[in-house]
C-alpha cells in the first residue's frame, strides 16, 4: 500500500466558478492515461468535482491531493475555510448552508458530501470550526488494474 | 437520434461543438436544474445521452465532461456566457440553447424517441 504510483496536488481558488471543476477535469485525465478502471475513473471525478465546489463554494482557498496506489486512489481536499460545525449534519442529503446565489449556480443542494459519500469507499472528514476542513476518501482500484 | 437533428427540433441555436453535431447520436436525456443531481444519478454508458438544464454557468460543461455527457440543452432562452461556450467548444461538448421551457424540450425529445436516462443505483 505503499508504493505510490502517482500523486499531484492541485490549487483551488475560493469563489472562482469559472474554473471550477477543472482539478476533477484533470484528475480524471490523469487517471485515463494510467489506463485506470472507467467506473473507478467516473466515480473518482464525481467525488473530487463536489469535494472541490466545496472549497470553490465556502473557503477562500484549498487544495486537492491526488494519489494513487496500486490498489486504491486517494484523494485529500484541505482548506482553511469557515469548518462544518455539525458533520453528522452535514452529512444528510439536503442539508445545506450555502446562499441562494449558490442554488441557483445549481450546486448547494446538500447534495456535496453525501454524493462524495456515495462514490467513496471510505471517507474521513475532520473539521475544526474556524480554521478548516479536510475530506479524505479512497476509492478501491478492483483486482489492481493499473 | 443525432445531434443535429435534436437542434432542429427544437428549434435550437448551436453554441459550441457544432463540428460534432453528426458524430454525436442521442438515446437518453435527463433535465435537472441540481447539477448534483446529475453526478449522483445519471449513468452514461456509451456518451449517448443529452443534459437539459436552466443552468447557464461553465460548471454545465465541466459536469457534461466528468459525466461524459456530449450534449447540454439550455433551456427558457437564457443568456449563456462566453465562458461556458469557449469552455464547450475547448472540451468538445455541443451546447444549445433554445426558446422553449424545459417541459416543453423534453416532451418534444420524448416524443422523437428519446428515453429516460439510466439512473445509477450508485456503486
Amino acid at each position: 500500500m505503499n508504493d505510490l504510483l502517482y500523486s499531484h496536488t492541485y490549487q483551488i481558488q475560493g469563489r472562482d466558478f469559472e474554473h471550477g471543476g477543472e482539478a476533477s477535469s484533470d484528475i480524471k485525465e490523469a487517471l485515463k492515461r494510467m489506463g485506470i478502471n472507467p467506473q473507478v475513473i467516473k466515480r473518482t471525478a464525481i467525488a473530487s468535482y463536489e469535494a472541490e465546489m466545496n472549497i470553490i463554494v465556502y473557503t477562500e482557498k484549498g487544495e486537492l491531493l491526488l494519489e494513487v496506489y496500486p490498489k486504491m486512489i486517494r484523494v485529500t481536499a484541505t482548506d482553511r475555510g469557515p469548518g462544518i460545525e455539525d458533520v453528522e449534519l452535514a452529512m444528510k442529503e439536503g442539508y445545506s448552508t450555502a446562499p441562494p446565489e449558490i442554488r441557483e449556480m445549481g450546486f448547494g443542494s446538500g447534495m456535496g458530501l453525501p454524493n462524495i459519500k456515495k462514490n467513496a469507499d471510505r471517507l474521513l472528514i475532520e473539521s475544526h470550526p474556524g480554521k478548516g476542513t479536510k475530506v479524505i476518501f479512497e476509492i478501491d482500484i478492483p483486482n489492481a488494474s493499473v | 437520434m443525432r445531434a443535429r437533428e435534436i437542434v432542429s427540433l427544437i428549434k435550437g441555436k448551436v453554441l459550441s461543438g457544432e463540428s460534432l453535431l453528426d458524430e454525436v447520436e442521442i438515446k437518453r436525456g435527463f433535465a435537472a436544474d441540481l447539477l448534483s443531481d446529475v453526478l449522483a444519478l445519471v449513468e452514461v454508458e456509451n456518451r449517448d445521452v443529452v443534459l437539459i438544464t436552466g443552468i447557464t454557468n461553465p460548471q454545465i460543461v465541466r459536469t457534461a465532461v466528468l459525466m461524459d455527457i456530449p450534449m447540454v440543452i439550455v433551456a427558457r432562452g437564457k443568456r449563456v456566457p462566453w465562458e461556458t461556450i469557449t469552455l464547450g467548444e475547448e472540451k468538445g461538448v455541443i451546447v444549445v440553447s433554445t426558446e422553449l421551457i424545459v417541459f416543453v424540450t423534453c416532451g418534444l425529445l420524448y416524443k422523437a424517441g428519446i428515453e429516460g436516462a439510466r439512473i445509477t443505483r450508485g456503486p
